[in-house]
């Protein structure tokens, strides 16, 4: 207790002892040179006092400077550091252009540059790396090159899923422009939904995310798209196998009035269509869209409208002639699938100075992500019967909210207070039908209010420490009951010697909806479900602390982080038996809630950010539990992505201004899966009338088998230039996507081989056969694009 | 021609959407096998159990049959006698049958598997048949016999009925099934009701040949009242597939410690109706 009361003191000391000095606030904003758009998370700080802070996504920055005289170098990764020194008057708007960099490309993984308080936890890439390691399809991906980072592991390659310290695909809020998007990849998971030629910033959140968010357990993805240049028109096109990319932006009043479209649109319709026969017809879209409007009222105050829109559609039809299914022949067997699944999401933002202390930064947005998949298959058999079946899944959940907060910066201390109020509504469906099995109609149609509000300070003890502490109180409103959360989070962050940055952070959080996904299928099987009385709400709480060291020229960075997670209210499938889903009326029937999850995990990142060869190396060891009481008799087992050992490497080697090099390994311990210890053989044991067929496979435990481990190595090369100074740059990239060509496990399966006799009786089968099925060999790509002015 | 194969060849290079290797180790998980007992205990029947041991996940082949084992059936909490292997099966002395509200243990001893050991489980009284009525319905020319008996009240339980049907005195059809004739039982008050509509007429074959009908003039219905266990069991096995939607069952039922099976009781009841 003495202890506490000493450390309140020193606090409470330390901030009155800047507050007694002469302090003075200025405000501003910083924004690119060339075209004007806001710059986020660029370092401002006093040369002569040491005093720093970082410009937000609005580009808006807010510094107190202990007299009038200043030094304020400005630096962001990519642009040419800036100088301003001179004489500051109290509340004085200060507007800052920072020049593109004619450097060679640098490796940042952190946005927090490298002065000022680092800031564990959380990590960030430049778009410009980002575009230049190797890539599927030659296509730069967001969240795939995330998964290079520490602390961060895909799922099965093949579905979407980002796995932040041990949790599950569905614990991760991602947000583009401030609106939640649900779903995050095009089909066969092979590229995410996000365009990166439209991405500005991204910000990763692993632990202690702000308080103005919440509603997840695991990860933040806070994206935010570029604005559209100012000061004159441009454009970019590529085409690469997979996808043409253009993008066009330009000011529709000079300095004024910005807009930016992007989109992205797959080929493969195309082909594939051209390859559609009698017997196998296959059809696909993709596509994705951003735009952005921005209008600048005057340097204090922006209007920004945001659209984002991204679908999937795939049908595939076949007639297969021939063969056999169980032990029948089969003459003809007919089978459609399609699969359909979308996101759009608008916003609309307004984020202004109210004075030299105050800002307020304000949302509306609607998200909606809507999902449908059905399989139809039909067999006609040798002997004149028939079989079918029909399943369908649909999903459908919107969200329309509120979020508005106002900022207090003075001194060291800043604080926001805010609210968000959303309205959510969740529409999951299902329909099952086949041989021997009754059709059963899967309906949940649920509707939710919610009310947060939230509160952050942030007390700056020098250039030492600082010290960050929120709540988040949310009522949500269920349709059929409502819960309350309050939701605490701390970090501290403390330099212990030069270079050296301890940090310790806790936060516990509520997530107010599930996701179901299962088997094989990925994407084909998201269904999102809200919390109900009989679905509560899944929690979790984290304990993290780690230590950082920078050299003294910022060029090597070594980072540690250790965490402990443990999560209740998790769901997870029900195991179904041969009795099937008959009476299963709703999706809540489905699942296992109030299960436990407990992860543990160390991180390391080593990293080279300087020179012609920079790159990083990231390794995690991680043991991600779950324990249910109705599942694996009541004991703790593996999670289904328990990746013991996550280990990358990306490096980039820039030989000249024309030509990167670029490599990516990964490697990652298999995702588990359930596997039959041993199976009861197969009788005819009969009493009277009581059967005892055998056949029944014994599985012991759940997620009991590891799979093979999964490793790639991507190759990149990238040749750009200019016919003239000033002129359009090219840009010819080649990726080579899993060099060594292995085939990492999807899933495996048996395959069996009836036999018959010539007069077609069936006479058993083999030995069946455990096959790896994965997806993406070895596969280069050629991308080119171009850049357009009109300026 | 060339262009289109071009294409092609480009399109399966970038969007083999599946590859297969085979798997060159034992990925399964093999268990030491362990002992497989499906056992009944019914009244007026002597003993039956098959016993046979469990195989690796991928096995085919069909149950192998132990016949040098040690089986013990205990009543009651006493020895009662060991049985003997006959055809697949051990089975108890033929006078040795079921009795209705006595408790059987099975323990089983082999030199190559862990001993197995049954949960002892009760045989209950046979259902009660409170009454009967039977319909001659003309037109379909079938009977129809609502049976109202005594409710075991065991949720999971179930019933097998089913009659055999004689005319002159000689049986012409043996077990007509509920499922095949029967309606839905309906219980209330702990007492079934239950209509079981057989044919008033059967046609008699001779080497696949119609050579007469014959009327039915009587009939012996069958009450079997089964275990929960079965149906635990039943409801237990996992789905065949691997990697489905669902995960897999991952407690297949069994009554026995030491390895797996059922033992189970069935009470049968026996009612005798003329038409």
């Amino acid at each position: 207790m003495k202890g506490k009361c000493y450390t309140l003191l020193f606090l409470v000391a330390s901030v009155t002892v800047s507050a007694q000095q002469r302090m003075l606030n200025i405000h501003g904003s910083i924004k690119s040179a060339d075209s004007q758009e806001p710059v986020i998370g660029a370092v401002i700080q006093d040369t002569l006092s040491k005093a720093y802070t970082i410009s937000d996504e609005y580009g808006f920055f807010t510094l107190s400077l202990p007299g009038a005289h200043g030094c304020l170098r400005t630096q962001y990764i990519g642009y040419e550091p800036r100088l301003i020194c001179g004489v500051f008057e109290e509340g004085q708007a200060i507007n800052i252009e920072l020049s593109t960099s004619n450097f060679l490309p640098q490796v940042e993984v952190s946005s927090y540059a490298n002065r000022g308080v680092p800031k564990l936890g959380r990590v960030s890439l430049p778009i410009s790396t980002l575009q230049l390691l190797p890539q599927l399809g030659g296509e730069a991906d967001l969240l795939k090159t995330i998964t290079l980072l520490p602390g961060i592991a895909q799922g099965v390659e093949g579905t979407t899923g980002l796995l932040v310290r041990g949790g599950s695909p569905d614990q991760n809020l991602v947000l583009m422009d401030g609106a939640p998007v649900y779903n995050l990849s095009h089909f066969g998971a092979y590229l995410s939904v996000f365009n990166t030629d439209a991405i500005k910033h991204f910000d990763v959140y692993k632990a202690s995310w702000p308080a103005k968010y919440g509603g997840r357990l695991s990860g933040l993805v806070d994206i935010r798209t570029r604005e559209g240049n100012l000061k004159h028109w441009e454009g970019k096109a590529t085409i690469s196998p997979l996808l043409g990319r253009l993008l066009v932006e330009g000011p529709l009043k000079t300095d004024k009035t910005s807009f930016l479209l992007s989109a992205r649109s797959s080929w493969l319709g195309v082909l594939f269509n051209a390859f559609s026969g009698q017997d196998f017809k296959q059809r696909y879209l993709m596509y994705d869209l951003n735009g952005k409007l921005t209008h600048r009222i005057n340097d204090n105050h922006r209007i920004y409208l945001s659209y984002y829109s991204s679908l999937d559609d795939s049908q595939v039809e076949e007639v297969l002639r021939g063969g056999s299914l169980g032990n029948q022949e089969r003459i003809k067997s007919e089978e459609a699938i399609g699969v359909k699944w979308g996101n759009q999401t608008a916003s609309l933002r307004y984020a202004t100075f109210l004075s030299d202390r105050w800002s307020l930064q304000s949302i509306i947005y609607y998200t909606r992500y809507r999902f449908s998949g059905y399989q139809r298959e039909m067999n006609l058999f040798a002997n004149g019967s028939t079989t079918s079946s029909f399943n369908a899944n649909a999903s459908s959940n919107q969200d329309f909210g509120i979020r508005a907060f106002a900022k207090y910066t003075h001194r060291s201390l800043s604080f926001i207070l805010g609210t968000e109020q959303v309205s959510q509504r969740f529409a999951p469906q299902s329909t099952f039908q086949s041989e021997g099995r009754s059709a059963t109609l899967l309906l949940s149609d649920a509707r939710a209010f919610q009310q947060n509000y939230f509160s952050d300070v942030n007390i700056r003890l020098g250039n030492a420490a600082d010290i960050r502490f929120g709540v988040r109180q949310v009522v949500h409103q269920a349709s059929d009951t409502t819960f309350l959360s309050l939701e605490p989070r701390l970090e501290v962050e403390s330099q212990l010697g030069k270079g050296l940055w301890a940090s310790l952070s806790a936060n516990y959080g509520q997530q107010f909806m599930h996701l179901i996904t299962g088997g094989n299928a990925g994407q084909a099987n998201e269904i999102w479900l809200g919390a109900t009385a009989s679905a509560p709400p899944q929690q979790g709480a984290q304990v993290a602390m780690g230590i950082r060291w920078l050299d003294s020229r910022a060029r090597y960075e070594v980072s540690l982080e250790a965490f402990h997670r443990r999560m209740s209210g998790l769901t997870e499938l029900k195991a179904v038996g041969n009795s099937g889903l008959e009476d299963v009326y709703r999706w809540e029937e489905l699942l296992e809630f109030n299960g436990k999850g407990r992860v543990d995990g160390l991180e390391l990142l080593l990293r080279k950010q300087e020179g012609r060869l920079t790159g990083w190396l990231s390794y995690t060891w991680s043991k991600s539990l779950r324990q249910f009481d109705q599942i694996n008799q009541g004991e703790w087992f593996p999670f289904r992505f328990d990746r013991r050992h996550d280990c990358s490497v990306a490096l980039l080697y820039a030989l000249s201004k024309k030509w990167q090099f670029s490599a990516t390994w990964s490697y990652q311990t298999g995702s588990r899966i359930t596997l039959p210890t041993a199976k009861i053989p197969n009788t005819n044991i009969a009493f009277e009338d009581i059967f005892f067929p055998g056949g029944a496979h014994i599985n012991d435990q759940r997620n009991n088998v590891t799979l093979p481990s999964y490793h790639r190595l991507d190759l990149g090369c990238t040749y750009s230039w200019q016919k003239r100074e000033e002129g359009p740059t090219h840009d010819l990239s080649l990726s080579i996507y899993n060099a060594y060509n292995r085939i990492n496990p999807y899933f495996i399966r048996t395959e069996t081989t009836p036999r018959f006799s010539r007069d077609g009786q069936y006479l058993g089968e083999d030995q069946p056969e455990v096959v790896i099925v994965g997806l993406f060999p070895f596969i280069p790509s050629l991308s080119y694009s171009r850049t357009f002015d009109w300026k | 021609m060339k262009f289109n194969k071009m294409l092609l060849a480009l399109l399966l290079m970038l969007t083999a959407c599946e590859l297969t290797r085979s798997y060159d180790e034992d990925i399964f998980p093999a268990a030491p096998p362990v002992l497989v007992c499906f056992a009944s205990i019914e009244n007026d029947q002597p003993v039956s159990a098959y016993l046979f041991p469990t195989v690796h996940a991928l096995d085919t082949s069909a149950a192998n049959f132990i016949a040098d084992a040690v089986v013990e059936l205990y009543k009651d909490g006493g020895f009662l006698e060991e049985l003997q292997f006959e055809e697949d099966q051990y089975v108890s002395a033929p006078a040795t049958l079921g009795i209705p509200g006595s408790q059987y243990q099975l323990k089983v001893r082999h030199n190559d598997y862990p001993d197995l050991v049954s949960e002892t489980v009760l045989l209950p009284p046979p259902a009660k048949v409170f009454d009967y009525t039977v319909n001659y319905n003309e037109s379909a020319s079938q009977y129809r016999i609502a049976l109202s008996f005594s409710h075991t009240g065991q949720d999971a339980g179930s019933y097998g009925i089913f009659a055999d049907l004689y005319a002159d005195g000689q049986l012409v059809r043996d077990r007509v099934r509920s499922a095949i004739s029967g309606a839905e039982p309906f219980i209330e008050n702990d007492t079934v009701r239950f209509d079981l509509i057989v044919p008033a007429r059967v046609t008699r074959f001779e080497d696949f040949v119609p050579v007469d009908t014959l009327s039915i003039d009587s009939a012996a219905v069958f009450i079997r009242t089964i275990s929960d266990e079965y149906n635990a069991y039943r409801a237990s096995v996992p789905d065949d597939e691997i990697g489905g939607f669902f995960p897999p069952q991952d407690d297949l039922f069994t009554n026995f410690e030491g390895g797996y099976g059922v033992l189970f009781t069935v009470s049968s009841a026996t009612v005798g109706i003329r038409f």
